[in-house]
């Protein structure tokens, strides 16, 4: 296919408003009469909520509203309703809102919150979902078993596991007495969080009529808008939810964060606007935190280098409400056995209450934990077998033919992760990428060097009607404006829409805008911004939709020249006759309708739509988890060369790689930005990021000069990045999702590299300098680290 | 949040000793405010008053006299003492000290004396005053006193100042020719980050080690007993390794969010180490 705009690199639309600093974001915005909120947070992480006296604090000048979780009943959840806006009864982690007020300024309103008396039963503490799904652990939800909940969700009612997954294929059992080699091992990926530039913010007004407006930085205006509507028992229609330009998201501001909260709010103070924007610290226990999965692998070998069976047991903190962290147990057991065919599975994924703040999406969802720990298990096995890693991978790799872990076939369009592991490997430094441990430059004694890589797949997971949405208007000068419900929130969604929109509309990319905001009374619909999906799913919505424009165009045309439609194409602007071009009507002059010479109008204004909704998509079966819920996969796989410093442990990543499918790539430039740069967030988890809490549950490093993220010295001396282009037969042109994916493979290439450099395993992260001397002084042990 | 306070910028030295007489115990000076309005905000410092340092002229002074030194007034923020060609040339641990001090933007605001008289564990840019020999320049309506950096720190957070007096600057005497210094310090991240440990060592003209750490005792300190073991050996690359050893006795680090004392006592020998054998190999030379 010949494009002119798919394939290119065309520049960013809000480019220069976000450089400059002219770009408005929820914090920026002020309304009328505008009041502020501020929230009281637990200090404790579990307990009874004796009293709550705010009288002191009502009394304050300037203090509009003192608000507790006494006057809202209602709960909500998107997959399971298990918490209150603000706490009632009881409190389940350290972070959680007990009260708020509502002031004429933040000032105000911070001095009435130390007015508020807060007296507290303390219960005892679980913060480790491997103690949390022990038998008489401490339980978080006692009624957990009277909880509405989404079909799939599968809780066990007197514990603490909010969601059991089950996958089962195969004869495990014989498979095991069969194997030539076992290989057992247990794998933690810490709590981390997202570390959002932008904080989370919220501003709601409830209007004298009644209709209620958020303004929020969300990723899901449309669930913000069901789940208010729920909570107050508004009707969709009368709940309108802004969303301006977000100052990243990665998940950890999509399904709703404090805007439930936000909104109950505004009901205190009707007709009044109140705004609710987090202070940095807030973010760290006051939001969703992100990954936080301990696994079990115990994977069956033959002689000949074949993985036969696999037992997988996930374990996942969940913290203490279940939040989107519901599907992250599904979709990290239907990726755990990484890109490979495994004929004998059972997996065993679990949820759990903990008394951390909950866990929620967090850019990967699932899959860079779950490919921490099977990309570590398959070098780990190759090498206690003697082959030579890179093979190990290529003789089970999953392709077109085989089966993944839910029973899906894999076809030729699914992509090709053996060619993205032989590029990497490649470029690594091609076949002598194992050569072994290697001394730095110069045969420096002090300083090891060492290569791994790790193979990847991702799917979004999604529910299976994710739909998507678009709306063409086409203007009077002949350019369209485009109308869609994803969110921009630094991805450059708008971007690539763009370009979809002008490649199927046959328009420069310069004569098609994407609206720059979303408001879900005039956007169309759209699930979420989240799971890579929406260069896919909205992209498809986007061509539906520039159909529908060209075949108004047409018949508009066709009726203009008295030919019929189907002689007609479309081009560079313009409806012109296939057999004789020079007879044509510029789309400016059809746009709002054309009239003939005596004044008479031929057609109406043209308005395309276009609505798209995944196929074929079903739950997986409760008991064994086959089924189709998988759209499409993204393969890839990453590689890192690192050099560590065997004086003080230091790790410097000389080198990452990156080779992804991701089907037909419609702006390399950004999408090479999105896989490097979730290929860094990814580098912090993996040298530095935990949360760390106080035996009794308090987050001790919830600020920046206590967590810290990488910076630019930080990211490795030579980034590559390589696309193959499978072309995606479900995807706009030929595109598959890319957003998420650069995350996924970092953690265990590095660990990869890292046990190559130095002789040592690591099965925690992140594996820090002082992990390095321990292991090399051999005081490693547990999950740190283990000489080989 | 911030509390309330009131905010006075004095354009004299009287002025703000007056100031500090009726208010000192109420007040905090403030400098470039990049720690103590961190404490402000967080509430965990709540002063009536803050008292901005920054427009007394003295303040503002960063000058090198040869044959007495060098003066750093209270005002002078870390970027103008890292790019100062004097400090780069004679004092070079100092420059490297302040060069890794958080980011460029920050070092435009934070300054040296707000540095050492916030008097945390683990100032960077204490440890290369405490090998110059600095000393810490203090004034008071009831007159002006002179201390040496080493007795300035008292304890976390503590230094000899009294309410009422604060300080103008701190002189450091000139180095000998043929003075080396260096200043190495571990962080989490390759990025700007407190330090884990942070490790300056000196080298005078007449082979006399000066070796001062930061982030690995209560205080910045000065490894006196190390150094006179140094001295009374032969410059070899068995004293940098023995150097190394043994400073790990003389340390008392502490765990947190940042590190394990274990893996502080570790870093900290590596970097004495690493920081002896650069010297002595004639690295961090200042030639006049
Ligand atoms: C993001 C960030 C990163 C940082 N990174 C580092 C780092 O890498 N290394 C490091 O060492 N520090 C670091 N700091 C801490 C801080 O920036 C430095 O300590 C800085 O030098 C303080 O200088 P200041 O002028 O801002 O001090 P201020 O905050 O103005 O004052 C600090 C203290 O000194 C007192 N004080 C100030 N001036 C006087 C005076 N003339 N007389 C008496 N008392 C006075 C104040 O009352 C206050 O108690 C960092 C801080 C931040 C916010």
């Amino acid at each position: 296919m010949n494009f002119k705009v798919i394939g290119t690199e065309a520049p960013r639309p809000d480019g220069r408003e976000k450089v400059t600093g002219a770009a408005v974001f929820v914090a920026d915005l002020r309304m009328p009469g505008m009041l502020h909120a501020r929230v009281l947070r637990s200090g404790q992480a579990h307990a009874r909520l004796r009293r709550v006296d705010v009288s002191r604090a009502q009394a304050l000048d300037g203090v509009k509203a003192v608000v507790t979780g006494a006057r809202f009943q209602r709960p909500f959840g998107i997959c399971i309703t298990d918490q209150f806006p603000l706490a009632r009864d009881k409190v389940r982690f350290a972070g959680e809102p007990v009260a708020a007020v509502i002031a004429v300024s933040e000032q105000v309103a911070d001095e009435a919150l130390k007015l508020i008396e807060v007296e507290y039963d303390p219960l005892p503490v679980v913060l480790d979902p491997r103690e949390a799904i022990r038998p008489g652990a401490p339980l978080l939800h006692e009624d957990l078993g009277s909880y509405a909940r989404v079909a799939g969700i599968n809780p066990c009612p007197g514990t603490n596991i909010f969601h059991h997954f089950k996958i089962r294929r195969g004869e495990l059992e014989e498979t095991f007495h069969r194997a030539d080699h076992v290989v057992d091992r247990e794998y933690e990926f810490p709590s981390v969080h997202h570390v959002q530039l932008e904080p989370h913010g919220a501003i709601a007004r409830l209007s004298p009529g009644g209709d209620l407006t958020v303004w929020s930085s969300s990723q899901a205006p449309f669930v913000v808008r069901h789940t208010v509507s729920r909570l107050l028992g508004l009707p969709a229609s009368k709940v309108r939810v802004v969303v301006p330009y977000v100052g990243g998201g990665f998940g950890g501001k999509s399904d709703v964060t404090i805007e439930p909260l936000a909104a109950c709010l505004a009901t205190a103070v009707p007709g009044r606007a109140v705004r609710l924007v987090l202070a940095r610290e807030e973010m760290f226990d006051g939001t969703v935190i992100g990954r936080g999965l301990y696994a079990r692998y115990r994977t069956a070998v033959t002689r000949e280098g074949r993985i036969i069976g696999e037992e997988i047991l996930l374990t996942l903190n969940g913290g203490g409400y279940g939040d989107y962290a519901v599907n992250i147990v599904g979709g990290a057991a239907a990726s755990a056995t990484g890109p490979y065919e495994i004929p004998n599975l059972k997996i065993d994924a679990y949820g759990l209450y903990t008394n951390t703040p909950p866990t929620g999406a967090c850019r990967g969802y699932g899959h860079p934990e779950v490919h921490w720990a099977c990309e570590r298990q398959r070098e780990i096995i190759a090498r206690e077998m003697g082959i030579d890693p890179v093979e190990f991978r290529l003789r089970n790799i999953l392709g077109p033919g085989k089966s993944n872990a839910l029973g899906q076939i894999m076809e030729e369009d699914h992509g090709r992760v053996d060619l993205c592991i032989r590029k990497v490997v490649e470029d690594l430094a091609g076949p002598r990428y194992f050569a072994g441990r290697g001394h730095g430059p110069g045969g420096r004694p002090a300083v090891r060097r060492g290569k791994g890589i790790a193979a990847f797949m991702k799917a979004p997971v999604m529910p299976t009607n994710a739909q998507s949405g678009a709306i063409i208007r086409l203007n009077e000068d002949g350019g369209a404006t485009v109308s869609v419900g994803a969110v921009e929130m630094g991805q450059g969604t708008y971007t690539a829409l763009g370009q979809i929109a002008a490649e199927a509309l046959r328009l420069p990319v310069e004569m098609v805008r994407v609206v720059p905001f979303v408001d879900t009374e005039v956007s169309p619909y759209e699930w979420q911004t989240v799971a890579s999906h929406t260069t896919w799913a909205v992209g498809n919505a986007i061509l539906m939709a520039a159909a529908d424009v060209l075949d108004q165009l047409k018949v508009a045309a066709g009726a203009a020249f008295g030919v019929s439609p189907e002689e007609l194409e479309a081009g560079e602007g313009k409806i012109f006759l296939r057999e004789a071009p020079v007879v044509s009507l510029p789309y400016s002059r059809l746009a709002l309708g054309c009239t003939r010479s005596d004044g008479s109008a031929v057609n109406r204004p043209v308005i395309g739509r276009g609505t798209f909704v995944p196929s074929g998509l079903t739950y997986p079966d409760p008991e064994t988890g086959q089924g189709n819920p998988a759209a499409d996969w993204t393969f890839g796989c990453q590689g890192a060369e690192v050099e560590v410093d065997l004086r003080t442990g230091e790790i410097t990543v000389l080198k990452l790689v990156t080779a992804i499918d991701a089907g037909r790539i419609i702006n390399p430039l950004l999408a090479r930005g999105q896989v490097l740069g979730a290929a860094a967030q990814a580098l912090g988890s993996t040298l530095f990021e935990k949360l760390i809490y106080s035996e009794a549950g308090i987050m001790r490093n919830r600020s920046l000069t206590d967590y810290k993220i990488p910076g630019p010295e930080d990211m490795p001396l030579q980034t590559r990045v390589i696309f193959v282009e499978t072309p995606e037969k479900t995807g706009p042109y030929g595109a598959r999702g890319l957003g998420e994916h650069g995350t996924v493979g970092v953690p265990p290439a590095i660990g990869n590299a890292l046990a190559n450099a130095l002789g040592a395993d690591f099965y925690a992260l992140p594996i820090t300098a002082a992990d390095v001397i321990r292991a090399l002084k051999g005081k490693g042990g547990g999950l740190r680290a283990q000489t080989f | 949040m911030l509390g309330n306070f009131d905010y006075v910028k004095p354009k004299t030295l009287t002025e703000a000793l007056e100031y500090l007489d009726r208010h000192g115990p109420e007040s905090k000076l403030m400098a470039g405010g990049t720690d103590l309005l961190v404490l402000v905000r967080r509430n965990l410092a709540m002063p009536a008053h803050l008292v901005d340092v920054k427009g007394i002229a003295e303040t503002g002074r960063l000058e090198f006299i040869p044959g007495q030194g060098l003066f750093i007034g209270a005002s002078v923020t870390v970027n103008e003492v890292a790019g100062s060609e004097a400090v780069k040339e004679r004092y070079p641990a100092l420059a490297q000290a302040a060069g890794s001090l958080a980011s460029h933007q920050l070092r435009n605001r934070a300054t040296l004396v707000g540095n050492i008289c916030n008097a945390s564990p683990g100032a960077d840019l204490a440890p290369p005053l405490l090998v110059f020999e600095a000393v810490v320049h203090m004034v008071s309506l009831l007159g002006s006193r002179m201390v040496p950096v080493a007795e300035f720190f008292t304890g976390v957070k503590k230094t000899v100042l009294r309410p009422e007096e604060m300080v103008i600057g701190v002189s450091l005497p000139e180095p000998p020719p043929g003075d080396r210094s260096l200043y190495l310090k571990q962080a989490r991240i390759k990025g700007h980050d407190l330090g884990i440990v942070g490790v300056a060592a000196r080298l005078t003209g007449e082979k006399r080690f000066c070796l001062a750490m930061s982030a690995v005792a209560p205080t910045p300190i000065r490894l006196f007993q190390l150094e006179q073991t140094l001295n009374a050996q032969p410059l070899s690359p068995a004293l940098a390794e023995r150097a190394g050893e043994e400073a790990r006795r003389w340390i008392h680090p502490i765990s947190d969010v940042r590190s394990s004392a274990e893996y502080r006592t570790h870093v900290a020998g590596v970097l004495v180490k690493r920081a002896v054998a650069r010297l002595i190999s004639g690295e961090g030379t200042y030639d006049a």
